[in-house]
């Protein structure tokens, strides 16, 4: 290989290379065990074979789009995620119900989309799941006793609604590019097929 | 790394190319492209998940399908297919981690050096996956660097897809090397 010579001079000794080698080995046949390759080379070749790509599409647009609109999915799951940690104090705890839902919702989503296995109506009723959750979450803080205005719950009750405020205008965004990825594609995205 | 200060989204095969990508009718498979799909897909899910440290290894396999799918459609016009696919990965995915970077909270950030995706560290045996860990905490030019030389690029690719020169990518490699030579050694796991 190529990267067993790049070494020589620079003081470490061959064993590190076979470490490396052993390891980015492992991590590539790791990395074959999350994705169903037969599968997805089968829609790799069909997807290059099919000839009603709209005008405007060199080929590779819509995955891009469905691979940002999963990147986003990612994130906001990752941020509702970090929220749902036990014992962060009483805003998190009343709100932890719904930030649950919308984790829920946000998972079947993300999976529907990434496997293809979701119509653009389950995909908008998701988001909707997710919007509701999120929602039922605020309104839970909403009806949290008073607090003194400068002490540590009402910091932390204004610090989850603020965030909760964030993702709903990221759901917006979301839902919008969600509906656009259906609209004008009119077939879904090509991604690897995960094992089941 | 000196001198490296990203680059652009697409690779400039993209960008430059005056006739673009053939008409999709026009497309002749290599005869091999399944066996190099089911080799090097893997590995690219491997090369993103180490450039980008902070993808999981599922988006880091649909940053891989999305690149094997903008090239196959050019493969026979490609020079250096592999080199391509690589390019278009690598790039595909800071872009990604751009897109997330302008919309989510600092505390959401993809890229995070010492990151690595739980699932891909849960696939591995134990001694490859303490290497790995040290390998993904890595700053993240030497990290590029070393993801780089592992695929198999030589110098003068790397420097190319990076931007950078070949000086800075030999200087990012020897000192990536000596901190993990330093990791591994102290932490007594010299392998074999």
């Amino acid at each position: 290989m190529t990267w067993l010579h790049h070494g020589r001079g620079s003081g470490d000794g061959p064993w590190l290379d076979e470490a490396l080698a052993a390891a980015w080995d492992d991590a590539a046949r790791a990395a074959a065990t999350v994705v169903d390759l037969e599968a997805s080379l089968d829609v790799l070749l069909a997807r290059t074979r099919q000839p009603s790509a709209p005008a405007g599409d060199a080929g590779g647009i819509e995955p891009d789009r469905l691979a940002a609109v999963l990147t986003q999915i990612d994130a906001l799951l990752a941020a509702v995620t970090a929220r749902t940690t036990p014992s962060q104090g009483p805003a998190h705890s009343v709100s932890a119900a719904g930030l649950f839902a919308a984790q829920r919702a946000l998972v079947q989503l993300r999976s529907g989309l990434a496997r293809r296995a979701m119509s653009k109506d389950a995909a908008v009723a998701a988001v909707e799941r997710v919007r509701h959750a999120l929602e039922q979450a605020a309104r839970s803080l909403r009806a949290l006793p008073a607090a003194p205005p400068a002490g540590r719950e009402a910091a932390e009750t204004a610090d989850v609604a603020d965030a909760i405020s964030g993702w709903l205008g990221q759901l917006r965004g979301l839902q919008t590019d969600i509906a656009r990825l259906f609209d004008d594609t009119g077939r879904a995205a090509g991604l690897p097929v995960p094992v089941r | 790394l000196p001198g490296w200060d990203g680059a652009s989204a697409v690779p400039p095969e993209v960008v430059h190319s005056p006739s673009g990508a053939p008409k999709l009718e026009d497309v002749t498979f290599p005869a091999d492209i399944g066996a190099f799909y089911k080799r090097e897909m893997p590995r690219l899910i491997a090369f993103v998940a180490t450039v980008c440290a902070g993808l999981d290894v599922h988006a880091a396999a649909d940053v891989a399908q999305a690149a094997f799918e903008r090239a196959l459609p050019r493969w026979a016009g490609l020079r250096d297919p592999k080199a391509w696919l690589y390019r278009v990965a690598r790039n595909e995915a800071l872009a990604r981690a751009r897109a997330v970077r302008r919309e989510f909270p600092a505390d959401v950030l993809p890229e995070r050096p010492g990151e690595a995706s739980a699932a891909l560290l849960a696939e591995m045996h134990d001694e490859e996956r303490v290497v790995v860990g040290h390998l993904m905490s890595l700053p993240p030019g030497q990290r590029q660097v070393m993801a780089w030389t592992l695929a198999g690029f030589a110098d003068a690719d790397i420097a190319d897809a990076m931007g950078v020169s070949v000086a800075a990518v030999r200087q990012g490699r020897y000192y990536a090397r000596k901190s993990l030579a330093r990791r591994l050694g102290s932490a007594g796991r010299r392998p074999r």
